[in-house]
């Protein structure tokens, strides 16, 4: 089995989901059991974790290894959020509609 | 609405020291807004921003003005500039923002803001590497700036990974901002990230499951993103759209920080005193999406980011 060092390949500090997913989809073969090292990889943002559980949707042959702490912890929030149904906030917040820029003198004075 | 013809160049920009309610500010940016882009540039001449009232500008007014003096080009020309505010917005890239580059960039330049407040306005590429080394560099400042042991940068480090993130993916922007000041006094960080691209109503409005969920006002997609719902058409993405919303949870629930964004012609706030979201004039807009945070420099106790993201 391969080993891809994220670290080496990619970053130790990964932010940004449509770089990670085009830098991932370049280092990967759907037929090729790999691993992932993520040794050395300090961060990793919600939505890189997101976008590395639907890594693992795609490519079943890949396993991951070697998370730090904190990149462990972002993973399996993310992992137990994929498990349970989507909840969106309910958001009942009255709308102010200003017409003019006296008015919106006004609310800015006020508020 | 019809344009007024103003044949004045010179607009003058009010002072502005407090932002008495986060995004308070605005209100004058929205009236230099009006004034430049009803100003007529007769035979090639300027239009003058005239900072004679100005002795000091607050860090959100100063980082928008900034923004919009580099979407405006070379028609804007500062004028009466105080020799403070003058070495202030040298320091810190008013004129022109600091280009972050990808890969290079100067980490001396970094050094001479170890024992300041404040950072340079830094505009990036958001579809290439230089919005993380953006991230990279203003998180690595902070952390020298108000202690390695401090874990505020931590925290900056997911909501600035969130929110840059957005830019990247849904913004069709060809610039992004980063401004960080810090207001040792509050114990605040303020932090100012910018995009000037689609607004978020028009991520929204062209994604077709959402677009019926929208009603003529601005506010709606502002709502939709607030509640999580993600702006972008693709089959997994039930999964995303998290970003504004966590951002706003950490910030509001887990810091007791203040949260601001403005997005097309609505914006919404949420501090102390709770929740308000805003429809603006027709004549005023932001093309594009500005969030302003305020987050506590000393965090509170048993805060832990992980029960807020999940």
């Amino acid at each position: 089995m391969n080993t891809i060092y994220i670290a080496t390949n990619i970053g130790k500090d990964i932010r940004t989901r449509s770089f990670f997913r085009r830098d991932i989809e370049n280092l990967l073969n759907h037929n090729e059991s790999v691993t992932l090292d993520f040794s050395e990889v300090i961060f990793i943002s919600r939505s890189v974790a997101d976008e590395l559980y639907n890594v693992l949707e795609d490519y079943p042959l890949v396993q991951l290894d070697n998370l730090e702490r904190d990149v462990k912890m972002m993973y399996s929030v993310v992992e137990r959020a994929r498990k349970q149904p989507r909840h969106y906030d309910d958001n009942n917040i009255e709308i102010i509609k200003l017409h003019t820029l006296k008015e919106m003198d006004e609310f800015f004075s006020s508020f | 609405m019809a344009k007024h013809i103003n044949t004045a160049v010179s607009v003058l920009i009010p002072s502005a020291n407090i932002d008495t309610h986060i995004g308070s500010v605005f209100n004058h940016v929205f009236k230099v807004m009006f004034q430049t882009e009803q100003t007529e540039i007769v035979n090639g001449r300027f239009i003058e921003w005239d900072f004679k009232d100005c002795r000091f500008l607050h860090p959100f007014y100063l980082a928008a003005l900034s923004v919009l003096k580099t979407r405006y080009g070379e028609t804007i020309r500062c004028t009466n500039l105080q020799s403070a505010i003058r070495s202030y917005f040298e320091i810190v890239f008013f004129d022109t923002p600091l280009v972050i580059d990808a890969i290079n960039n100067k980490d001396s330049l970094w050094d001479k803001y170890e024992d300041k407040t404040y950072l340079p306005i830094c505009v990036f590429n958001p579809k290439d590497k230089s919005s993380i080394r953006a991230q990279e560099l203003i998180q690595e400042a902070v952390k020298r700036q108000i202690g390695h042991n401090n874990p505020v940068h931590r925290i900056l480090s997911f909501l600035l990974g969130e929110l840059i993130d957005n830019i990247t993916d849904h913004s069709h922007s060809e610039n992004g901002y980063l401004f960080c000041q810090r207001i040792p006094n509050e114990n605040m960080l303020y932090v100012f990230i910018c995009d000037t691209g689609h607004s978020i109503y028009a991520s929204y409005a062209a994604d077709d499951r959402y677009v019926k969920m929208l009603d003529m006002e601005e506010s709606s997609a502002l709502k939709l993103a607030l509640s999580g719902k993600l702006t972008k058409n693709r089959p997994e993405n039930e999964n995303r759209g998290y970003g504004i919303s966590k951002s706003r949870e950490i910030i509001i629930n887990g810091l007791g920080g203040e949260f601001f964004i403005l997005s097309g012609g609505a914006f919404f706030r949420h501090d102390i005193n709770g929740e308000t979201l805003v429809d603006l004039p027709e004549s005023i807009r932001w093309d594009g999406t500005v969030v302003l945070l305020k987050l506590p420099t000393i965090i509170p106790k048993g805060f832990n980011i992980y029960n807020h993201i999940g």
